[in-house]
Protein backbone atom coordinates (compact mmCIF):
# COMPACT_ATOMS: atom_id res chain seq x y z
CA UNK A 1 0.00 0.00 0.00
CA UNK A 2 2.75 2.11 0.88
CA UNK A 3 4.51 1.09 -1.73
CA UNK A 4 1.79 1.80 -4.51
CA UNK A 5 1.65 5.46 -2.86
CA UNK A 6 5.19 6.01 -3.05
CA UNK A 7 5.21 5.21 -6.78
CA UNK A 8 2.55 7.01 -7.15
CA UNK A 9 4.03 10.06 -5.18
CA UNK A 10 7.40 9.85 -6.83
CA UNK A 11 5.97 9.50 -10.42
CA UNK A 12 4.09 13.20 -9.83
CA UNK A 13 7.21 14.65 -9.01
CA UNK A 14 8.99 13.62 -11.86
CA UNK A 15 5.70 14.22 -14.17
CA UNK A 16 6.14 17.81 -12.94
CA UNK A 17 9.25 18.73 -14.50
CA UNK A 18 7.69 17.30 -17.87
CA UNK A 19 4.48 19.73 -17.06
CA UNK A 20 6.75 22.42 -16.13
CA UNK A 21 8.59 22.65 -19.45
CA UNK A 22 5.35 22.90 -21.66
CA UNK A 23 3.95 25.28 -19.12
CA UNK A 24 7.12 27.59 -19.85
CA UNK A 25 6.95 27.14 -23.33
CA UNK A 26 3.03 27.86 -23.31
CA UNK A 27 2.85 30.39 -21.47
CA UNK A 28 5.65 32.19 -23.45
CA UNK A 29 3.74 31.47 -26.66
CA UNK A 30 0.47 32.56 -25.59
CA UNK A 31 1.78 35.66 -23.81
CA UNK A 32 3.44 37.10 -26.60
CA UNK A 33 1.27 35.45 -29.42
CA UNK A 34 -0.24 38.81 -30.21
CA UNK A 35 3.67 40.42 -31.33
CA UNK A 36 4.12 38.14 -33.51
CA UNK A 37 0.80 38.52 -34.96
CA UNK A 38 0.86 42.42 -35.07
CA UNK A 39 4.70 42.07 -36.33
CA UNK A 40 3.44 42.11 -39.87
CA UNK A 41 1.62 45.44 -39.50
CA UNK A 42 4.90 46.98 -37.73
CA UNK A 43 7.19 46.08 -40.40
CA UNK A 44 10.75 46.36 -40.16
CA UNK A 45 10.52 48.80 -37.29
CA UNK A 46 9.83 46.29 -34.62
CA UNK A 47 12.43 43.97 -36.05
CA UNK A 48 15.07 46.64 -36.18
CA UNK A 49 14.29 47.19 -32.02
CA UNK A 50 15.47 43.47 -31.68
CA UNK A 51 17.97 43.21 -33.73
CA UNK A 52 19.50 46.13 -31.57
CA UNK A 53 19.22 43.96 -28.42
CA UNK A 54 20.94 41.14 -30.00
CA UNK A 55 23.31 43.20 -31.38
CA UNK A 56 23.89 44.28 -27.44
CA UNK A 57 23.69 40.54 -26.03
CA UNK A 58 26.28 38.85 -29.33
CA UNK A 59 28.65 42.04 -28.16
CA UNK A 60 29.04 41.00 -24.65
CA UNK A 61 28.90 37.71 -25.35
CA UNK A 62 31.20 36.81 -27.48
CA UNK A 63 33.39 39.97 -25.49
CA UNK A 64 33.10 37.81 -22.18
CA UNK A 65 34.00 34.60 -24.28
CA UNK A 66 37.32 35.78 -25.77
CA UNK A 67 38.71 37.03 -21.83
CA UNK A 68 37.19 33.60 -20.77
CA UNK A 69 38.40 31.01 -22.90
CA UNK A 70 42.20 31.75 -22.55
CA UNK A 71 42.26 32.25 -18.64
CA UNK A 72 39.80 29.10 -18.32
CA UNK A 73 41.51 27.06 -20.39
CA UNK A 74 45.11 27.75 -18.71
CA UNK A 75 43.69 27.54 -14.99
CA UNK A 76 42.24 24.11 -16.36
CA UNK A 77 45.38 23.19 -17.61
CA UNK A 78 47.01 24.48 -14.46
CA UNK A 79 45.03 22.26 -12.21
CA UNK A 80 44.58 19.29 -14.16
CA UNK A 81 48.44 19.00 -15.39
CA UNK A 82 50.87 21.20 -13.36
CA UNK A 83 49.16 21.50 -9.78
CA UNK A 84 49.73 20.18 -6.56
CA UNK A 85 47.50 17.92 -4.81
CA UNK A 86 47.77 21.12 -1.78
CA UNK A 87 47.06 23.93 -4.41
CA UNK A 88 44.28 21.77 -5.98
CA UNK A 89 42.53 21.36 -2.52
CA UNK A 90 42.80 25.61 -2.31
CA UNK A 91 41.79 26.13 -5.55
CA UNK A 92 38.83 23.93 -6.13
CA UNK A 93 36.87 25.20 -3.18
CA UNK A 94 37.99 28.84 -4.48
CA UNK A 95 36.43 28.15 -7.96
CA UNK A 96 33.13 26.77 -6.24
CA UNK A 97 32.34 29.50 -4.08
CA UNK A 98 33.33 32.18 -7.15
CA UNK A 99 30.40 29.99 -8.41
CA UNK A 100 28.06 30.56 -5.84
CA UNK A 101 28.85 34.59 -5.55
CA UNK A 102 25.26 36.20 -6.82
CA UNK A 103 25.24 38.36 -10.52
CA UNK A 104 23.77 40.91 -8.63
CA UNK A 105 27.25 41.57 -6.07
CA UNK A 106 29.16 40.82 -9.38
CA UNK A 107 26.59 43.81 -11.57
CA UNK A 108 27.57 45.64 -8.38
CA UNK A 109 31.36 45.28 -8.32
CA UNK A 110 31.40 45.91 -12.53
CA UNK A 111 29.69 49.70 -11.78
CA UNK A 112 32.18 50.89 -8.65
CA UNK A 113 35.08 48.49 -9.87
CA UNK A 114 35.22 47.67 -12.96
CA UNK A 115 33.90 50.08 -14.90
CA UNK A 116 36.31 53.23 -13.35
CA UNK A 117 38.95 50.61 -14.05
CA UNK A 118 38.03 50.34 -17.60
CA UNK A 119 37.75 53.82 -18.05
CA UNK A 120 41.16 54.80 -16.55
CA UNK A 121 43.13 52.13 -19.17
CA UNK A 122 40.53 52.77 -21.95
CA UNK A 123 39.72 57.23 -21.95
CA UNK A 124 36.96 56.42 -24.80
CA UNK A 125 34.26 54.34 -22.44
CA UNK A 126 31.37 55.47 -21.20
CA UNK A 127 29.67 55.16 -17.66
CA UNK A 128 27.82 51.83 -19.36
CA UNK A 129 29.91 49.82 -21.91
CA UNK A 130 29.70 46.34 -23.64
CA UNK A 131 33.60 46.04 -22.08
CA UNK A 132 32.88 46.58 -18.59
CA UNK A 133 29.94 44.63 -18.61
CA UNK A 134 31.93 41.57 -21.32
CA UNK A 135 34.91 41.65 -18.33
CA UNK A 136 32.76 40.94 -15.52
CA UNK A 137 30.31 38.51 -17.28
CA UNK A 138 33.74 36.36 -18.35
CA UNK A 139 34.93 36.65 -14.74
CA UNK A 140 31.00 34.92 -14.14
CA UNK A 141 31.35 32.02 -16.52
CA UNK A 142 35.04 31.16 -15.72
CA UNK A 143 34.69 28.62 -12.80
CA UNK A 144 32.04 26.77 -15.17
CA UNK A 145 35.03 26.78 -18.05
CA UNK A 146 37.37 26.01 -15.97
CA UNK A 147 35.69 22.68 -14.19
CA UNK A 148 34.57 21.83 -16.87
CA UNK A 149 37.42 21.49 -18.97
CA UNK A 150 39.55 20.21 -16.11
CA UNK A 151 37.21 17.63 -15.95
CA UNK A 152 37.79 16.94 -19.72
CA UNK A 153 41.11 16.81 -19.54
CA UNK A 154 40.92 14.80 -16.62
CA UNK A 155 39.31 12.09 -18.46
CA UNK A 156 42.11 11.74 -21.01
CA UNK A 157 43.24 7.86 -21.30
CA UNK A 158 47.00 8.33 -19.14
CA UNK A 159 48.44 6.16 -21.49
CA UNK A 160 48.41 9.23 -24.21
CA UNK A 161 50.16 10.96 -21.99
CA UNK A 162 52.40 8.26 -20.91
CA UNK A 163 53.48 7.50 -24.53
CA UNK A 164 54.33 11.25 -25.24
CA UNK A 165 56.38 11.52 -22.15
CA UNK A 166 57.98 8.23 -23.72
CA UNK A 167 58.82 9.38 -27.07
CA UNK A 168 60.39 12.20 -25.49
CA UNK A 169 58.17 15.05 -25.39
CA UNK A 170 58.34 17.33 -22.58
CA UNK A 171 55.85 17.56 -19.52
CA UNK A 172 53.94 20.82 -21.27
CA UNK A 173 54.37 19.47 -25.13
CA UNK A 174 53.16 16.41 -23.96
CA UNK A 175 50.03 18.68 -22.25
CA UNK A 176 49.56 20.76 -25.04
CA UNK A 177 50.23 18.65 -27.91
CA UNK A 178 48.40 15.49 -26.81
CA UNK A 179 46.36 15.98 -23.96
CA UNK A 180 44.77 18.99 -24.54
CA UNK A 181 43.91 17.89 -28.13
CA UNK A 182 42.06 15.28 -27.18
CA UNK A 183 39.73 17.07 -24.60
CA UNK A 184 39.33 19.12 -27.55
CA UNK A 185 35.28 18.31 -27.80
CA UNK A 186 35.07 18.78 -24.00
CA UNK A 187 36.87 22.17 -24.00
CA UNK A 188 34.35 23.13 -27.17
CA UNK A 189 31.40 22.12 -25.19
CA UNK A 190 32.33 24.25 -22.12
CA UNK A 191 32.65 27.13 -24.23
CA UNK A 192 29.86 27.31 -25.96
CA UNK A 193 27.56 26.39 -22.17
CA UNK A 194 29.31 29.15 -21.15
CA UNK A 195 28.64 31.44 -24.01
CA UNK A 196 25.03 30.28 -23.26
CA UNK A 197 25.18 31.45 -20.06
CA UNK A 198 26.33 34.55 -20.94
CA UNK A 199 23.53 35.25 -23.48
CA UNK A 200 21.02 34.71 -20.26
CA UNK A 201 23.14 36.96 -17.92
CA UNK A 202 21.02 39.73 -16.81
CA UNK A 203 22.08 41.86 -13.88
CA UNK A 204 25.68 42.78 -14.35
CA UNK A 205 24.76 43.29 -18.22
CA UNK A 206 22.11 45.57 -17.06
CA UNK A 207 24.31 47.55 -14.39
CA UNK A 208 27.13 47.64 -15.92
CA UNK A 209 26.03 48.20 -19.75
CA UNK A 210 23.24 50.20 -19.73
CA UNK A 211 19.82 50.31 -21.48
CA UNK A 212 20.45 52.48 -24.60
CA UNK A 213 19.80 49.43 -27.62
CA UNK A 214 21.87 50.35 -30.68
CA UNK A 215 23.94 48.98 -33.62
CA UNK A 216 27.20 48.81 -32.87
CA UNK A 217 30.56 46.74 -32.59
CA UNK A 218 32.50 49.38 -30.04
CA UNK A 219 32.67 47.84 -26.87
CA UNK A 220 33.11 51.29 -25.47
CA UNK A 221 29.64 52.18 -26.04
CA UNK A 222 26.38 51.47 -24.07
CA UNK A 223 24.09 48.47 -25.25
CA UNK A 224 21.29 47.21 -24.07
CA UNK A 225 20.66 43.34 -24.41
CA UNK A 226 17.30 41.23 -24.88
CA UNK A 227 17.66 40.30 -20.54
CA UNK A 228 18.07 43.89 -19.97
CA UNK A 229 15.06 44.77 -22.21
CA UNK A 230 13.06 42.01 -20.53
CA UNK A 231 13.75 43.26 -16.89
CA UNK A 232 12.13 46.43 -17.86
CA UNK A 233 9.05 44.34 -17.38
CA UNK A 234 9.07 44.55 -13.82
CA UNK A 235 9.42 48.38 -13.87
CA UNK A 236 6.96 49.18 -16.07
CA UNK A 237 4.44 47.08 -14.84
CA UNK A 238 2.87 46.61 -17.82
CA UNK A 239 -1.06 45.18 -18.30
CA UNK A 240 -1.49 41.75 -19.61
CA UNK A 241 -2.12 41.50 -23.36
CA UNK A 242 -1.11 45.26 -23.87
CA UNK A 243 1.57 45.83 -26.37
CA UNK A 244 4.39 46.19 -24.53
CA UNK A 245 3.94 42.93 -22.28
CA UNK A 246 3.80 40.95 -25.62
CA UNK A 247 7.07 42.54 -26.81
CA UNK A 248 8.26 41.44 -23.37
CA UNK A 249 7.12 37.80 -23.59
CA UNK A 250 8.55 37.65 -26.98
CA UNK A 251 11.73 38.77 -26.10
CA UNK A 252 11.85 35.94 -22.90
CA UNK A 253 10.44 33.39 -25.82
CA UNK A 254 13.81 34.14 -28.22
CA UNK A 255 15.77 34.40 -24.95
CA UNK A 256 14.74 30.96 -24.39
CA UNK A 257 15.18 29.67 -27.70
CA UNK A 258 18.58 30.74 -28.24
CA UNK A 259 19.94 28.79 -24.32
CA UNK A 260 18.08 25.81 -25.42
CA UNK A 261 19.50 25.61 -28.76
CA UNK A 262 23.40 26.79 -27.67
CA UNK A 263 22.30 23.78 -24.99
CA UNK A 264 22.22 21.64 -27.54
CA UNK A 265 24.95 22.40 -29.92
CA UNK A 266 27.17 21.97 -26.54
CA UNK A 267 25.70 18.66 -25.67
CA UNK A 268 26.35 17.68 -29.05
CA UNK A 269 30.34 18.53 -29.98
CA UNK A 270 30.81 16.05 -26.44
CA UNK A 271 28.38 13.07 -27.26
CA UNK A 272 29.61 13.25 -30.97
CA UNK A 273 33.11 14.27 -30.20
CA UNK A 274 36.43 12.59 -30.09
CA UNK A 275 37.28 13.81 -26.78
CA UNK A 276 36.54 11.29 -23.41
CA UNK A 277 33.19 11.94 -22.17
CA UNK A 278 32.04 14.48 -19.44
CA UNK A 279 30.19 11.70 -17.43
CA UNK A 280 32.33 11.16 -14.35
CA UNK A 281 31.01 10.01 -11.09
CA UNK A 282 28.84 12.03 -9.27
CA UNK A 283 29.58 14.18 -6.26
CA UNK A 284 32.99 14.72 -7.23
CA UNK A 285 32.37 18.02 -9.33
CA UNK A 286 30.14 19.57 -7.61
CA UNK A 287 30.13 22.73 -10.06
CA UNK A 288 27.37 23.31 -11.97
CA UNK A 289 28.46 23.38 -15.58
CA UNK A 290 25.37 24.79 -18.12
CA UNK A 291 23.88 26.10 -14.41
CA UNK A 292 20.84 28.31 -15.87
CA UNK A 293 22.37 31.44 -16.76
CA UNK A 294 21.92 33.77 -13.96
CA UNK A 295 20.34 37.03 -12.26
CA UNK B 1 52.91 11.92 -39.62
CA UNK B 2 56.54 12.35 -38.47
CA UNK B 3 57.53 15.18 -40.91
CA UNK B 4 54.88 17.15 -39.17
CA UNK B 5 55.64 16.24 -35.44
CA UNK B 6 59.45 16.93 -35.73
CA UNK B 7 58.85 20.41 -37.55
CA UNK B 8 56.77 21.78 -34.15
CA UNK B 9 59.43 20.91 -31.89
CA UNK B 10 62.52 23.41 -31.31
CA UNK B 11 65.74 21.82 -32.12
CA UNK B 12 67.67 22.20 -28.90
CA UNK B 13 66.37 20.38 -25.36
CA UNK B 14 67.49 23.52 -23.65
CA UNK B 15 64.97 25.66 -25.84
CA UNK B 16 62.48 23.32 -25.04
CA UNK B 17 62.99 23.23 -21.26
CA UNK B 18 62.44 26.73 -21.82
CA UNK B 19 59.29 26.63 -23.12
CA UNK B 20 58.10 24.38 -20.97
CA UNK B 21 58.55 26.81 -18.07
CA UNK B 22 57.10 29.63 -19.83
CA UNK B 23 53.89 27.54 -20.09
CA UNK B 24 54.03 26.19 -16.96
CA UNK B 25 53.49 29.87 -15.55
CA UNK B 26 51.99 31.34 -18.47
CA UNK B 27 49.14 28.40 -17.20
CA UNK B 28 49.57 29.49 -13.00
CA UNK B 29 49.53 32.97 -14.07
CA UNK B 30 45.97 32.23 -15.95
CA UNK B 31 44.63 30.95 -12.40
CA UNK B 32 45.76 33.25 -10.41
CA UNK B 33 44.25 36.33 -12.47
CA UNK B 34 40.97 33.44 -12.36
CA UNK B 35 40.79 33.63 -8.80
CA UNK B 36 42.33 37.21 -8.11
CA UNK B 37 38.46 38.46 -8.77
CA UNK B 38 37.12 36.38 -5.76
CA UNK B 39 39.41 38.02 -3.27
CA UNK B 40 38.23 41.64 -5.51
CA UNK B 41 35.03 41.14 -4.94
CA UNK B 42 34.76 40.59 -1.41
CA UNK B 43 37.43 43.31 -0.29
CA UNK B 44 35.34 45.59 -2.79
CA UNK B 45 32.52 45.00 -1.11
CA UNK B 46 33.70 45.05 2.49
CA UNK B 47 35.89 48.45 1.65
CA UNK B 48 33.11 50.19 0.34
CA UNK B 49 30.47 48.78 2.62
CA UNK B 50 31.72 47.81 6.33
CA UNK B 51 31.38 51.38 7.37
CA UNK B 52 27.74 51.27 7.00
CA UNK B 53 26.94 47.48 8.61
CA UNK B 54 25.47 48.66 11.58
CA UNK B 55 23.00 47.61 13.64
CA UNK B 56 20.52 50.15 12.54
CA UNK B 57 21.31 48.89 8.84
CA UNK B 58 19.92 45.45 10.06
CA UNK B 59 17.26 46.80 12.29
CA UNK B 60 15.46 49.78 9.38
CA UNK B 61 13.45 49.74 7.06
CA UNK B 62 14.62 51.16 3.26
CA UNK B 63 14.27 54.29 2.87
CA UNK B 64 15.18 57.55 0.73
CA UNK B 65 17.21 58.92 3.51
CA UNK B 66 20.35 57.06 2.85
CA UNK B 67 21.44 57.99 6.93
CA UNK B 68 18.51 55.59 8.36
CA UNK B 69 18.11 53.34 5.35
CA UNK B 70 18.24 49.30 6.89
CA UNK B 71 17.44 46.17 5.20
CA UNK B 72 14.95 44.41 7.79
CA UNK B 73 12.33 43.77 5.80
CA UNK B 74 14.07 43.17 2.54
CA UNK B 75 16.31 40.04 4.34
CA UNK B 76 13.16 39.01 6.02
CA UNK B 77 11.67 38.69 2.78
CA UNK B 78 14.45 36.35 1.49
CA UNK B 79 14.30 34.26 4.02
CA UNK B 80 10.59 33.97 3.72
CA UNK B 81 11.38 32.96 0.36
CA UNK B 82 14.35 30.75 0.79
CA UNK B 83 12.08 28.66 3.57
CA UNK B 84 9.17 28.26 1.04
CA UNK B 85 11.66 27.23 -1.92
CA UNK B 86 13.38 24.67 0.55
CA UNK B 87 10.21 23.25 1.47
CA UNK B 88 8.49 22.81 -1.74
CA UNK B 89 11.64 22.67 -3.94
CA UNK B 90 13.55 19.78 -1.89
CA UNK B 91 10.81 17.25 -1.98
CA UNK B 92 9.98 17.46 -5.45
CA UNK B 93 13.50 17.29 -6.55
CA UNK B 94 14.37 14.38 -4.32
CA UNK B 95 11.40 12.59 -5.39
CA UNK B 96 11.66 13.50 -9.34
CA UNK B 97 15.37 12.29 -8.86
CA UNK B 98 14.54 9.10 -7.13
CA UNK B 99 11.78 8.08 -9.84
CA UNK B 100 14.44 8.59 -12.35
CA UNK B 101 17.76 6.84 -11.68
CA UNK B 102 16.31 4.28 -8.58
CA UNK B 103 12.91 3.75 -9.37
CA UNK B 104 12.42 3.03 -12.90
CA UNK B 105 16.08 3.67 -13.85
CA UNK B 106 16.20 1.76 -17.62
CA UNK B 107 13.09 3.54 -18.71
CA UNK B 108 12.95 5.77 -21.59
CA UNK B 109 10.59 8.03 -19.88
CA UNK B 110 13.42 8.88 -17.79
CA UNK B 111 15.21 9.56 -20.16
CA UNK B 112 13.11 11.75 -22.04
CA UNK B 113 12.51 13.36 -19.02
CA UNK B 114 16.31 13.92 -18.13
CA UNK B 115 17.41 15.72 -20.85
CA UNK B 116 13.94 18.03 -20.38
CA UNK B 117 15.88 18.91 -16.76
CA UNK B 118 19.16 19.71 -18.41
CA UNK B 119 17.19 22.46 -21.27
CA UNK B 120 14.73 23.78 -18.61
CA UNK B 121 18.18 24.03 -16.42
CA UNK B 122 19.82 26.66 -19.35
CA UNK B 123 16.66 28.48 -19.58
CA UNK B 124 17.49 32.42 -18.38
CA UNK B 125 16.42 33.12 -14.32
CA UNK B 126 15.16 36.47 -15.83
CA UNK B 127 12.31 34.28 -18.45
CA UNK B 128 11.36 32.44 -15.21
CA UNK B 129 10.21 35.79 -13.99
CA UNK B 130 8.30 36.28 -17.41
CA UNK B 131 6.77 32.85 -16.47
CA UNK B 132 6.33 33.65 -12.73
CA UNK B 133 4.38 36.88 -13.75
CA UNK B 134 2.00 35.25 -16.28
CA UNK B 135 1.42 32.65 -13.94
CA UNK B 136 1.58 33.25 -10.71
CA UNK B 137 1.14 36.85 -10.01
CA UNK B 138 -1.68 37.59 -12.56
CA UNK B 139 -3.04 33.77 -13.78
CA UNK B 140 -3.48 32.58 -10.26
CA UNK B 141 -3.63 36.18 -8.51
CA UNK B 142 -0.83 35.84 -6.23
CA UNK B 143 -0.15 39.40 -7.13
CA UNK B 144 3.55 40.87 -6.08
CA UNK B 145 3.52 38.73 -3.08
CA UNK B 146 6.59 36.65 -1.48
CA UNK B 147 4.16 33.92 -2.17
CA UNK B 148 4.47 34.47 -6.01
CA UNK B 149 8.16 35.36 -5.69
CA UNK B 150 8.77 31.90 -3.93
CA UNK B 151 6.68 29.87 -6.25
CA UNK B 152 8.67 31.42 -9.13
CA UNK B 153 11.79 30.69 -7.57
CA UNK B 154 11.00 27.35 -6.92
CA UNK B 155 10.30 26.25 -10.26
CA UNK B 156 13.72 28.20 -11.36
CA UNK B 157 15.62 25.93 -8.64
CA UNK B 158 14.13 22.69 -9.23
CA UNK B 159 15.85 21.41 -12.27
CA UNK B 160 19.00 22.55 -11.09
CA UNK B 161 18.21 20.69 -7.88
CA UNK B 162 16.70 17.60 -9.64
CA UNK B 163 19.80 17.33 -11.69
CA UNK B 164 22.67 17.57 -9.05
CA UNK B 165 20.20 14.69 -7.03
CA UNK B 166 20.13 12.81 -9.82
CA UNK B 167 23.30 12.68 -10.49
CA UNK B 168 24.03 11.79 -6.52
CA UNK B 169 21.21 8.97 -6.66
CA UNK B 170 22.75 7.40 -9.36
CA UNK B 171 26.32 6.88 -7.86
CA UNK B 172 24.81 4.84 -5.42
CA UNK B 173 26.16 1.10 -6.39
CA UNK B 174 23.38 -0.51 -8.18
CA UNK B 175 24.42 -3.66 -6.88
CA UNK B 176 23.32 -2.21 -3.58
CA UNK B 177 19.62 -1.60 -4.67
CA UNK B 178 19.56 -5.38 -6.02
CA UNK B 179 20.66 -6.12 -2.84
CA UNK B 180 17.59 -4.64 -1.42
CA UNK B 181 15.40 -6.46 -3.36
CA UNK B 182 17.19 -9.72 -2.74
CA UNK B 183 16.66 -9.41 0.75
CA UNK B 184 12.87 -8.88 0.05
CA UNK B 185 12.57 -5.29 0.38
CA UNK B 186 9.99 -3.50 -2.10
CA UNK B 187 10.72 -0.68 -4.43
CA UNK B 188 9.84 2.17 -2.04
CA UNK B 189 11.68 0.01 0.92
CA UNK B 190 14.67 -0.10 -1.54
CA UNK B 191 14.42 3.58 -2.09
CA UNK B 192 14.20 4.52 1.55
CA UNK B 193 16.78 1.74 3.09
CA UNK B 194 19.66 1.20 0.10
CA UNK B 195 19.32 4.46 -1.92
CA UNK B 196 18.52 7.59 1.06
CA UNK B 197 20.50 6.87 3.73
CA UNK B 198 23.94 7.03 1.76
CA UNK B 199 23.03 9.73 -0.30
CA UNK B 200 21.37 11.84 2.07
CA UNK B 201 24.72 14.32 2.59
CA UNK B 202 25.37 15.10 -0.99
CA UNK B 203 21.14 15.40 -1.18
CA UNK B 204 21.64 18.06 1.84
CA UNK B 205 24.55 19.57 0.11
CA UNK B 206 23.17 20.38 -2.91
CA UNK B 207 19.67 21.20 -1.45
CA UNK B 208 22.21 23.99 0.76
CA UNK B 209 23.37 25.05 -2.96
CA UNK B 210 20.18 25.56 -5.08
CA UNK B 211 18.96 27.25 -1.35
CA UNK B 212 22.05 29.72 -1.72
CA UNK B 213 21.27 30.27 -5.62
CA UNK B 214 17.13 30.87 -4.63
CA UNK B 215 18.81 33.42 -2.25
CA UNK B 216 21.09 35.43 -4.59
CA UNK B 217 18.42 35.35 -7.87
CA UNK B 218 17.21 39.12 -8.75
CA UNK B 219 15.91 39.17 -12.12
CA UNK B 220 12.84 37.12 -11.56
CA UNK B 221 12.08 39.18 -9.08
CA UNK B 222 12.55 42.46 -10.35
CA UNK B 223 10.65 41.35 -13.57
CA UNK B 224 7.58 40.01 -11.15
CA UNK B 225 7.80 43.69 -10.05
CA UNK B 226 9.48 43.62 -6.24
CA UNK B 227 9.40 46.33 -4.18
CA UNK B 228 12.60 47.83 -3.06
CA UNK B 229 13.08 52.34 -1.27
CA UNK B 230 9.77 51.94 0.72
CA UNK B 231 8.88 50.57 4.50
CA UNK B 232 7.17 47.00 4.35
CA UNK B 233 6.21 44.96 7.66
CA UNK B 234 7.07 41.32 6.24
CA UNK B 235 5.34 38.46 8.76
CA UNK B 236 3.93 36.19 6.37
CA UNK B 237 4.12 34.81 2.81
CA UNK B 238 1.26 37.12 1.62
CA UNK B 239 2.78 40.34 2.21
CA UNK B 240 4.10 42.31 -0.30
CA UNK B 241 7.17 41.11 -2.11
CA UNK B 242 10.16 42.31 -1.67
CA UNK B 243 14.27 41.04 -1.36
CA UNK B 244 17.30 42.20 0.00
CA UNK B 245 19.32 41.54 -3.99
CA UNK B 246 16.68 43.77 -5.62
CA UNK B 247 17.57 46.39 -3.07
CA UNK B 248 21.17 45.90 -4.54
CA UNK B 249 20.15 46.12 -7.72
CA UNK B 250 17.97 49.27 -7.15
CA UNK B 251 20.96 51.05 -5.26
CA UNK B 252 24.10 50.44 -6.99
CA UNK B 253 21.52 51.50 -9.76
CA UNK B 254 20.66 54.46 -7.90
CA UNK B 255 21.96 57.86 -9.55
CA UNK B 256 22.01 59.28 -5.95
CA UNK B 257 26.40 58.32 -4.93
CA UNK B 258 24.91 58.50 -0.85
CA UNK B 259 23.46 55.24 -1.54
CA UNK B 260 26.51 53.61 -3.36
CA UNK B 261 27.83 52.82 0.54
CA UNK B 262 24.60 51.14 1.23
CA UNK B 263 24.98 49.07 -2.29
CA UNK B 264 27.67 48.11 -1.00
CA UNK B 265 26.82 46.94 2.72
CA UNK B 266 23.38 45.15 1.19
CA UNK B 267 25.53 43.73 -1.32
CA UNK B 268 28.06 41.90 1.40
CA UNK B 269 25.18 40.91 3.44
CA UNK B 270 24.02 38.90 0.75
CA UNK B 271 27.81 37.43 -0.65
CA UNK B 272 27.97 36.43 3.50
CA UNK B 273 24.78 35.07 3.64
CA UNK B 274 24.99 32.91 0.15
CA UNK B 275 28.96 32.04 0.39
CA UNK B 276 27.55 30.95 4.40
CA UNK B 277 24.89 28.46 2.36
CA UNK B 278 27.36 27.21 0.04
CA UNK B 279 30.10 26.72 2.82
CA UNK B 280 27.76 24.53 4.46
CA UNK B 281 27.46 22.97 1.71
CA UNK B 282 30.78 22.19 1.63
CA UNK B 283 30.86 20.94 5.45
CA UNK B 284 28.34 18.07 5.13
CA UNK B 285 29.00 17.49 1.89
CA UNK B 286 32.67 16.96 3.16
CA UNK B 287 31.47 15.10 6.16
CA UNK B 288 29.23 12.43 4.48
CA UNK B 289 32.81 11.62 2.59
CA UNK B 290 34.61 11.10 5.28
CA UNK B 291 32.12 8.76 7.16
CA UNK B 292 31.88 6.37 4.71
Amino acid sequence: MTDRLGGHALRLCALGSALATVGIVAVLISESWGFFAGLADAGPAGLAGFLRLLNGTLLVAIGAGVIALPLGLGCAVFLSEFASAGTQRIVRPMLEMMAGIPTVVYGFFAVFFVTPLVRAVLPGAGVFSAASASAVVAIMVLPMITSMSERSISNVNPALKEAALGLGATPTEASRRVVVPAARAGIMSSVVLAFGRAVGETMIVTLAAGTTPRFTLNPLESIQTLTAFTLGAGTGDPATGSRPYETVFAVGLVLCAMAVGITAIGRRLTSGGTGAPLTTPAGLHPLPDSAGSGG
Amino acid sequence: MTARVDQGFPASIRERNRSDRIVRRACAAAAVVALAPLVLVAVHALWLGAPHLTLDFFLNAPSSDPASAGIRPLLLGTVWMVALVGLVAVPLSVGSAVYLDAYFPQRRLARILGSNIGYLASVPSVVYGLVGLAVFARGAAMGHTLLAGAATLTLLVLPLLTRATREVVRAVPRAQVEAAYALGATPFQAIRFAVLPGSAGQIAAASLRALSRAAGETAPLVVLGAFTFIALNVTSPLDPLTALPVQVFEWTESTDARFRGLAGAAALVLLAGTLLLNAGATLVHGSSIGRR
